[in-house]
């Protein structure tokens, strides 16, 4: 030959020179290497947001709740009840009176205000707008005066700073604000229910005795001033209107045991000593159809129809066919022939992986059994494809045209098949999809603790992920082509669930299916896969 | 940083370690991907690949033999599995075909003479380039390489007579190589 020469030394010179060669890698590679060996630190922030948020609706949930509410709500009232001090930054002039044979009420404010009983307290009254305190305690309607009035020049000179209390005497506490009337009574007398269980609460939120009464109008430019006080209610849409119409008794929120009774009869100081006399005939009536709206503020936050679960579902992921394949026959050219589902399915080794599925799912109530859910769901499944690695390959897949009918066929290069080797390797089949899933849920059987249901839904899903080995029409390969494989899909759910409540919480465990509707892939490769999913559902929610 | 403090640091999942064996060694197997691939960019992909597998399986390596050839072999099996997955390989292994692949003096590129040689060996069909990188510079049997690429020993044996041959064409083209009577010899700048 023309070229002959050493080869040893050829290659050892080769060899030299080649590993002399060197290159600085760009900082990007170690970035991507320290980031797969440390994934903990890739995220830090969004870490540290996600437990973030979670904390907070979490606390936000534990506040909002009606029982934390209450706990706190007794600690006040346990506290309150060492402290007889409730600060007055103004009453205005004042003068309560009974009148039962009127049925009207008449909460009334005079310039002159007295208050019987303390005029023997000389010392630490208060003037207008600045602290000062009130006992207000009621007694039954029978055995209050008609007549007794607070003054307020005298309330300024004589009400002592301590001792005053507004209480309730069959220890129903209501709000401290009074509202006009014109809601809905009946469901007003509901709430009022469970308000008599709140109440407590509700003194401590609102630290303010606001009275609505007619005749309190002529008075309101002495009490408008405090401008600060109606801040609080001009959130309340409902009211804003009416808010000329409110006369108010603002307290500071540091001593905030400040409640009117449906019968709030009379002031009293802390001595016990009637200082005036709350005498409203309609005040049951009127307390009755106010607090509701008090109530509903507070429940405006929570739904007890519509309830929120976050769940996760472990499961086996597996995959069923359906419909023929057309194949191909290289020999004759004739048309392709259809073979058996079973024939093509027989010639893949599956396996089934692990799954997962999770997503959050709002159940509205709309009867006593039914329930309607949907939400947002993210599910990931798939399946191995037990192949060997084989010389590269030519494959083919034959395909039909959707719109002529007709059969044509498209070449792959494949490692991949059934042939023989010593390289066996699990081909990866999975799909990440995101659904929206609308589905009803049906009571079984169910008390308050525990409950049966059955639940079934359908999701439109998205694919965001995928990827698929496609066996080809001859049986012995396996090709890949992202352009057959569908980005929208169908899937249809179905599972059986126990409900039950542990402490504060409501716990969903129970089996579930979940049947891809539509092929994975596009209708020109006629062979359907549809994946399938069994897994349990576990779902938790307040 | 002795090896065996990065080994150790490695096997301890350290950061320090790992980045100062990636340091000390990514260079040079940088180099060695280069040879394999077809541009920069994939070089470092085999790159990175292949250290996560070498952080993944550094238990495996027992002190038997320097961790640079142990570390060189994962890059190079690493090399070699990428182009089968990108069908790199498989798309350019006919060697019928690249036999006839004209080389102009234009498409070597002068260098320093350790790049030009990887250059020129760049040149190469990647079929005929991956051959002739595990046999000459790697030092895999041919018998070896034919249970790597999954071809046949023959088929080996051929496509490394042809690579070095299109490479020595090459090579005296860029005046690398001297075209004795009997003997051409490589031209070292050392």
């Amino acid at each position: 030959m023309e070229r002959r020469f050493d080869m040893s030394d050829f290659e050892q010179s080769l060899k030299d020179h080649a590993d002399q060669f060197t290159m600085v890698p760009t900082k990007r590679i170690w970035k991507g290497i320290y980031n797969n060996l440390h994934p903990g630190s890739r995220w830090p922030s969004v870490t540290v947001a996600i437990i973030l948020m979670i904390v907070l609706i979490t606390v936000g949930n534990m506040n909002n709740s009606p029982r934390s509410v209450l706990n706190s709500i007794q600690k006040t009232l346990s506290s309150s009840e060492t402290s007889e001090d409730l600060t007055m930054n103004s009453i205005g002039k004042v003068s309560l009176s009974d009148d039962a044979s009127s049925q009207k009420e008449n909460i009334s404010f005079e310039d002159e205000t007295s208050l019987k009983g303390l005029s023997q307290k000389k010392e630490s009254f208060t003037q207008l707008n600045s602290p000062s305190s009130l006992s207000i305690t009621k007694t039954p309607k029978n055995s209050l005066n008609k007549s007794n009035t607070v003054k307020n020049k005298d309330l300024k000179d004589e009400l002592p700073q301590k001792g005053m209390q507004y209480s309730s005497g069959n220890g129903m506490l209501a709000s401290s604000e009074v509202y006009p009337a014109g809601h809905n009574r009946s469901k007003s007398i509901n709430v009022l229910q469970q308000k008599i269980t709140m109440a407590p609460s509700i003194t401590k939120e609102y630290s303010k005795i606001t009275f609505y009464n007619n005749t309190a109008i002529e008075l309101q430019q002495e009490i408008a001033p405090m401008s600060g006080f109606y801040k609080k209610y001009i959130s309340y849409d409902g009211y804003r209107k009416n808010m000329e119409t409110f006369i108010s008794l603002p307290f500071s929120g540091e001593t905030s045991s400040i409640t009117i009774a449906p019968e709030v009869s009379a002031v009293k100081d802390s001595k016990g000593n009637i200082i005036g006399k709350v005498s409203v005939n309609n005040i049951q009536e009127k307390v009755t159809e106010n607090i509701p709206k008090k109530a509903t503020v507070i429940r405006k936050k929570r739904n007890p129809n519509t309830r929120w679960m976050y769940y996760v579902t472990p499961q086996i992921s597996s995959v069923t066919f359906r419909g023929d394949q057309l194949k191909s026959n290289p020999v004759s050219g004739l048309p392709p022939i259809i073979v058996l589902p079973n024939q093509v399915s027989g010639n893949m080794i599956r396996a089934a992986r692990i799954g997962l599925e999770a997503g959050a799912q709002m159940n509205v109530k709309l009867s006593k059994r039914w329930k309607f859910s949907t939400g947002s769901n993210l599910s990931y499944s798939g399946y191995h494809v037990i192949s060997n690695q084989v010389h590269p390959t030519s494959a083919t897949l034959v395909l039909k045209d959707e719109n002529t009918g007709l059969s044509y066929s498209k070449n792959y290069v494949t490692h991949y098949g059934n042939g023989y080797s010593q390289n066996q390797i699990a081909l990866n089949n999975y799909s990440l999809q995101l659904s929206i899933p609308v589905g009803l849920q049906y009571t079984i059987w169910g008390d308050k603790n525990i409950e049966i249901n059955v639940a079934s839904d359908i999701q439109p899903d998205l694919v965001l992920k995928s990827n698929s080995y496609i066996i080809s029409s001859e049986g012995r390969n396996y090709v890949q082509d992202p352009s057959l494989m569908r980005k929208v899909n169908m899937s249809g759910n179905f599972g059986s669930f126990i409900t039950f409540t542990s402490s504060k919480v409501k716990w969903q465990i129970g089996p579930q299916v979940r049947y891809q509707l539509l092929s994975t892939y596009k209708d020109n490769y006629t062979l359907k896969e549809h994946l399938l999913d069994y897994g349990i559902k576990i779902g938790i929610s307040r | 940083m002795t090896e065996e403090m990065m080994i150790q640091g490695c096997l301890d999942n350290l950061s320090i370690a790992q980045e100062a064996l990636y340091s000390r060694f990514s260079p040079r197997m940088l180099g060695v991907c280069y040879r394999y691939a077809r541009s920069r960019e994939d070089a470092e992909d085999m790159l990175q690949e292949g250290f996560m597998k070498i952080y993944s399986q550094i238990h495996q390596y027992r002190g038997m033999g320097a961790l640079e050839g142990w570390i060189r072999r994962i890059v190079v099996h690493t090399c070699i599995n990428v182009l089968k997955k990108n069908k790199k390989f498989s798309d350019s292994v006919d060697l019928i075909h690249a036999s006839s692949i004209q080389i102009s003096e234009n498409n070597i590129p002068s260098m320093m003479q350790a790049k030009q040689v990887v250059e020129c060996i760049r040149l190469l069909p990647i079929g005929y380039r991956t051959v002739l990188n595990l046999y000459a510079i790697e030092g895999f049997s041919h018998k070896e390489i034919s249970v790597i690429l999954e071809i046949e020993e023959s088929t080996s044996r051929s496509q490394y007579t042809r690579a070095r041959a299109l490479l020595e064409e090459i090579l005296i083209k860029k005046k690398i190589l001297q075209k004795p009577r009997e003997n051409i010899r490589m031209v070292s700048n050392k």
